[in-house]
């Protein structure tokens, strides 16, 4: 595992959402340059834990800190400011805007806006499909396409750590297969990823490490190429 | 007749700004109905008129002062107070804005007294003069009215599809709590957006001043008229306001110059009741 700093770190974080106790007592630590798996059963908390670090929601206890500087109790736009980008759980794409100006969005801070025509053009070569459908309104694009808009507006915000909240939900294999690639490219620009997805195998395929979730909890945390040796851990946890 | 339907349309196209800050409040700020927005019009009114006795300044000009100043209020009151209550309550809005209008409008009897006013006076250059157009006579003012209200829609096209908070207040029109995650302060956003809508209710109240006359309990009729405007025209649409503003402005025109002005009011308000029960969204709405 090539890494130099800890980009982000979390500490013994209790979060409750809506009167409920969703999260206990998570900690997790994320190197830079590499690729972190978070894997587990719907209702795990998987969402409300990346909710939680773009600040959506704020810690009941505990301390989450990026780059060393704590970000628990900032306002969500500052978060991104910073750098903590995230593709949301249903993409939440601005559809009646147009696939332009989706990936506008995504470098409003004045701070992202500097090489922005350069941004779209890399963009554009990262996702041919996006270019052709310029000016087509976001809400008109197939499936596999929004999910690829919705990866690339958060590209568009320079992200320090990118967080991918299943981004191949709802989607036919063959288009899940090319989102995986795409993640891969990304992986290879050597941007730090917190991958969120249904797909054990292959989340834990793509990253270099995951941390498994149950009922809130972390319940086993390890490298991904030794949790998919372990035929028993895969066998007791997955049923693989 | 044809002299009626042309002044109906120009001042319509007043309506519609008036109408179209109605609009972008609606949309912008998680479909707040912004109940005082008649007493925006009317503080246009005042405000002009205080900027051009106090400063001497023609009414047209006296925008580049009270627009600004309308900016500001409407910036605080929604930081400040709409904001509060919508995040917590948003049911309280309504009432909060409710009171919001009776403070302005009993500010406005107090400081200026209930006796009407007008801003024509002050503009004999344009306000008090007719011209021939194609034959046919008209007083200038509607004309200038027609040309200032398609600027202004104008204006705010441009800013909304290629400026940059132009773009963040559609997309937080549409998605409030997304835009947070690429920096967006949808709490900004929504100041930002009143404050423009009370802009554009202003500048509707200046042209209205010259145009016609005020007094500070018009309030309501204004807002009655901006009411109308988008639900014939369809929120949320610049073209829907101008087309609204439009009808509002001949079914206006035609109705008093034929039966009277009370029943004006009466067929407008029936239109518009006709309209939201067999097609909701307007002319060029979406379905909210």
């Amino acid at each position: 595992m090539n890494s130099e700093d800890v980009l982000l770190e979390i500490n013994n974080i209790d979060v409750s959402y809506e009167y409920i106790d969703v999260l206990r007592d998570i900690s997790m630590k994320i190197h830079e340059r590499t690729t972190v798996a978070l894997v587990g059963p719907n209702g795990a908390g998987k969402s409300t834990l990346i909710k939680t670090i773009s600040g959506l929601i704020h810690p009941k206890k505990g301390t989450i800190k990026f780059k060393g500087e704590r970000i628990d109790h900032l306002p969500p736009w500052r978060i991104a400011d910073l750098g903590v980008i995230q593709v949301p759980e249903g993409r939440k794409l601005f559809t009646r805007m147009t696939v332009k100006e989706n990936l506008l969005m995504g470098c409003y801070p004045k701070t992202k806006r500097k090489n922005m025509t350069q941004k779209l053009k890399e963009i554009y070569e990262l996702f041919p499909v996006l270019a052709e459908r310029e000016n087509q309104k976001a809400g008109t694009l197939s499936g596999g396409e929004q999910q690829m808009l919705a990866i690339a507006r958060s590209l568009m915000a320079d992200p320090k750590l990118l967080m991918l909240d299943e981004v191949t939900l709802g989607l036919a294999p063959k288009v899940r297969e090319d989102i995986y690639k795409k993640v891969d490219e990304i992986k290879q620009l050597g941007i730090t990823i917190l991958l969120v997805d249904e797909n054990i195998k292959r989340s834990l395929e793509i990253s270099d490490y995951a941390y498994i979730m149950g009922s809130g909890r972390i319940t086993l945390e390890g490298r991904s190429k030794e949790i998919l040796k372990s035929k028993e851990l895969m066998k007791a946890y997955f049923g693989v | 007749m044809i002299e009626v339907i042309l002044m109906g349309i120009f001042v319509g196209g007043v309506y519609g700004i008036v109408g179209l800050g109605l609009s972008l409040i609606f949309t912008g700020i998680r479909y707040t109905m912004n109940v005082s927005h008649g007493q925006m019009v009317v503080l246009g009114c005042y405000l002009s008129f205080s900027t051009v006795t106090l400063l001497r300044l023609d009414p047209l000009l006296s925008a580049l002062v009270v627009l600004p100043v309308v900016f500001c209020i409407g910036l605080a009151l929604q930081y400040s107070l709409i904001n509060r209550v919508m995040l917590r309550e948003p049911a309280g809005r309504i009432p909060l804005i409710l009171g919001i209008g009776l403070i302005v409008e009993n500010f406005l009897l107090i400081l200026y007294g209930p006796d009407a006013k007008s801003l024509t006076p002050y503009a004999p250059s344009y306000a008090g003069r007719s011209i021939t157009l194609f034959g046919i006579s008209l007083p200038f003012i509607y004309l200038i009215d027609f040309i200032a209200a398609m600027a202004a829609m104008i204006f705010v096209y441009i800013f909304l599809k290629y400026t940059f908070i132009g773009r963040a207040i559609r997309a937080t029109s549409e998605d409030p709590i997304t835009v947070n995650l690429f920096g967006v302060n949808d709490k900004r956003m929504y100041a930002i957006t009143f404050g423009i809508g009370a802009v554009l209710a202003a500048l509707g109240g200046i042209f209205v001043g010259l145009t016609y006359a005020f007094e500070p309990s018009y309030g309501h009729i204004y807002l009655g008229m901006a009411f109308s405007v988008i639900i014939l025209g369809g929120i949320g649409s610049i073209r829907g306001a101008l087309v609204g503003g439009v009808i509002v402005g001949l079914v206006q025109a035609l109705a008093s110059y034929y039966i009277g002005i009370a029943y004006a009011f009466l067929i407008q308000n029936l239109i518009t009741l006709i309209v939201l029960y067999l097609k909701p969204e307007g002319i060029f709405g979406y379905e909210v």
